[in-house]
């Protein structure tokens, strides 16, 4: 998309006259114009090969000097008001129409050829003219519609192709693989654990959202990715939990404290030559459950470690829709340490 | 061939030392192990080596700066990035027949980037380098007495310019770098400001600015024993940056 995409932009709204495609489907388009307007009632009868010559000659010559000027100020054109823009894009063939027109009818008189009739000969350049600027008008807006439905199904994909990466986490992925693969020769059981973790984590991932998720769950999972995690990591990794048992139970989405996790560890612990440690808090509010991640970081952040920058917003999104108002992530930073808040209204009957 | 595995994990150290074992190469042998850019840096500087296989994302110092800071000494050694999945980092070099190589590291494919690298001369080594395009460096890296410095970035309060050199005064001294104050401007526009035609001064260090008896102005800056002189020109662009903070 990188290519054409700079070039669309920089026309706005303006299809790119001078692309190939857009410029054989104007000839094309034209020539089935022409058809019609020979074979409509009110012609004369049925249109000889000469007057299909004549007028696709002069319709076809129309259209590419019309699409050659669209061409050169299309990018001027796109970046105006649209309503101006585009009233002027549909003037260009009107006007070059009448120009074509006049110089096909001093031809066909000096040359006494008399394909133009004489008797149309006043409203030949009019007719002509407000025929161009109808069909330019059809065309740029068909070419319009038809590129914003290839930019969407364009974006649509892009849009795909970043959730389905945000969920696999090739770096997680790639970098597991690499420890167990050499986990394989040192300690085969580890190793198989190791997999069995991995497999837990993705199968997690790729779950339908809406089955049924406790708390217990989520450490549960947490508990897996951590474990791959330390392997990576050694001794830099440390983690503390404080949860109160009678809160295991509460419903809570499933994947809404593992990626706060998968931050600690990213741009904390991971980002510190020392490591450090990951504390897992979950505690009653009233009626709520919070649950706490809190981990240290590098006074000077780390840029580029590969971390996941949507799991915060995703995670607001996905509580948005599910509670409402009524939950909520919050995020309480400092110079060397990061803290996020998960709270979600408790249910009927839990941990009450 | 001497080599250097960079990894800030142990299983990807060990695993890559287990390949270049398998592989048997005649005369490839690995010499030591760092697990970050600085550790990297300063093994090769104790002990030089042709070849450092070296991960790009690291705590500290990643790859990238890392590799630009080897190219830049006297005996730069090859480099091979291995990788997880660092696609854009990476897109610049192929250009350039650098090799890396993705995690998990196939055996095969680590004796032909070994045979690359056995074939990398030193200018080849020096373009690559200076193709890297990292972001702002964390650390600066200077020679004192023939021994290599690796300054943070955090720990400097400011670059003095003096004659050809540019002196940095840091935390725990001051060093010498041949670079541009100019260069060093660019490059960390926005945590360092400009205060003079001849200093360069950390944002965050600015504590206050001072008007002296003869209408100029000082600026207090924390780790540096005077205030700095602030040239009429830079002051208005100071100020602005003080009533951010």
């Amino acid at each position: 998309m990188s290519a054409s995409g700079a070039r669309i932009a920089s026309r706005g709204w303006m299809p790119d006259f001078c692309s190939l495609p857009i410029l054989g489907s104007v000839v094309v388009t034209v020539e089935l114009i022409v058809l019609i307007v020979l074979i409509a009632p009110g012609q004369g009868g049925w249109p000889t090969l000469r007057d299909l010559f004549a007028a696709s000659f002069l319709a076809q010559w129309i259209a590419l000097i019309s699409a050659a000027v669209l061409c050169k100020t299309g990018p001027w054109l796109g970046r105006r008001p649209v309503l101006f823009g585009a009233t002027l894009a549909t003037l260009v063939p009107a006007v070059v129409a009448v120009a074509c027109s006049a110089i096909a009818q001093s031809l066909d008189r000096s040359l006494a050829l008399g394909w133009i009739p004489r008797a149309e000969a006043p409203t030949f350049l009019l007719s002509n003219a407000v025929l161009a600027a109808v069909v330019g008008l059809i065309l740029m807006r068909y070419i319009f519609v038809l590129q914003q439905w290839q930019r969407g199904v364009e974006a649509q994909a892009a849009a795909r192709i970043e959730t389905l990466q945000a969920r696999i986490r090739p770096h997680f992925l790639f970098n597991s693989l690499n420890a167990i693969a050499s986990l394989i020769r040192i300690d085969a059981d580890k190793a198989e654990a190791a997999v069995e973790d991995l497999a837990g984590v993705f199968r997690a991932t790729l779950r339908d959202e809406r089955a049924d998720h406790t708390l217990a769950d989520e450490l549960e999972l947490i508990d897996r990715y951590l474990a791959i995690e330390a392997l990576r990591l050694g001794e830099r990794l440390k983690v503390a939990r404080a949860v109160e048992p009678t809160l295991h139970a509460a419903r809570i989405p499933a994947l809404s404290v593992q990626p706060l996790v998968e931050n600690a560890f990213h741009h904390g612990v991971q980002a510190l030559p020392q490591g450090g440690v990951i504390a897992i808090s979950a505690h009653r509010d009233g009626g709520d459950l919070c649950v706490t991640v809190r981990n240290p970081k590098p006074v000077q952040p780390v840029p580029r470690l590969g971390g996941n920058h949507i799991a915060l917003g995703n995670i607001r999104e996905r509580l948005r829709m599910r509670y409402g108002e009524r939950a909520a992530l919050s995020v309480d930073a400092g110079a060397d340490y990061h803290a996020v808040t998960l709270r979600v209204p408790l249910q009927e009957g839990e941990a009450r | 061939m001497r080599i250097l595995i960079v990894d800030d994990e142990p299983l990807a150290r060990a695993r890559l030392r287990t390949l270049v074992a398998e592989l048997g190469m005649a005369g490839v042998e690995v010499v030591g192990e760092a697990v970050d850019g600085v550790d990297a840096i300063l093994a090769h500087e104790s002990a030089p080596v042709d070849v450092i296989l070296l991960d790009i994302a690291m705590p500290r110092m990643d790859g990238l700066e890392a590799a630009r800071h080897l190219a830049a000494l006297e005996n730069p050694p090859a480099v091979v990035f291995c990788t997880a999945f660092d696609e854009h980092a990476l897109a610049a070099f192929e250009a350039h027949a650098v090799d890396y190589l993705v995690k998990p590291v196939a055996r095969e494919r680590l004796r032909i980037a070994l045979e690359r690298a056995r074939k990398f001369t030193v200018d080849q080594v020096r373009r690559i380098g200076d193709e890297v395009k990292t972001q702002s460096r964390s650390h600066i890296c200077a020679r004192i007495r023939g021994s290599l410095r690796l300054v943070p970035v955090g720990e400097i309060a400011y670059f003095l310019a003096e004659d050809k050199y540019v002196v940095v005064h840091h935390d725990a001294g001051e060093v010498l770098i041949e670079e541009s104050l100019k260069t060093l401007e660019e490059e960390f526009r926005g945590r360092f400001v400009r205060i003079h035609r001849n200093c360069l001064v950390a944002v965050d260090r600015i504590t206050a600015l001072e008007r002296t008896s003869d209408g100029g102005t000082h600026a207090l800056v924390r780790g540096a024993a005077l205030p700095l002189e602030v040239s009429r020109r830079c002051l208005p662009a100071v100020r602005e940056l003080i009533k951010h903070l």
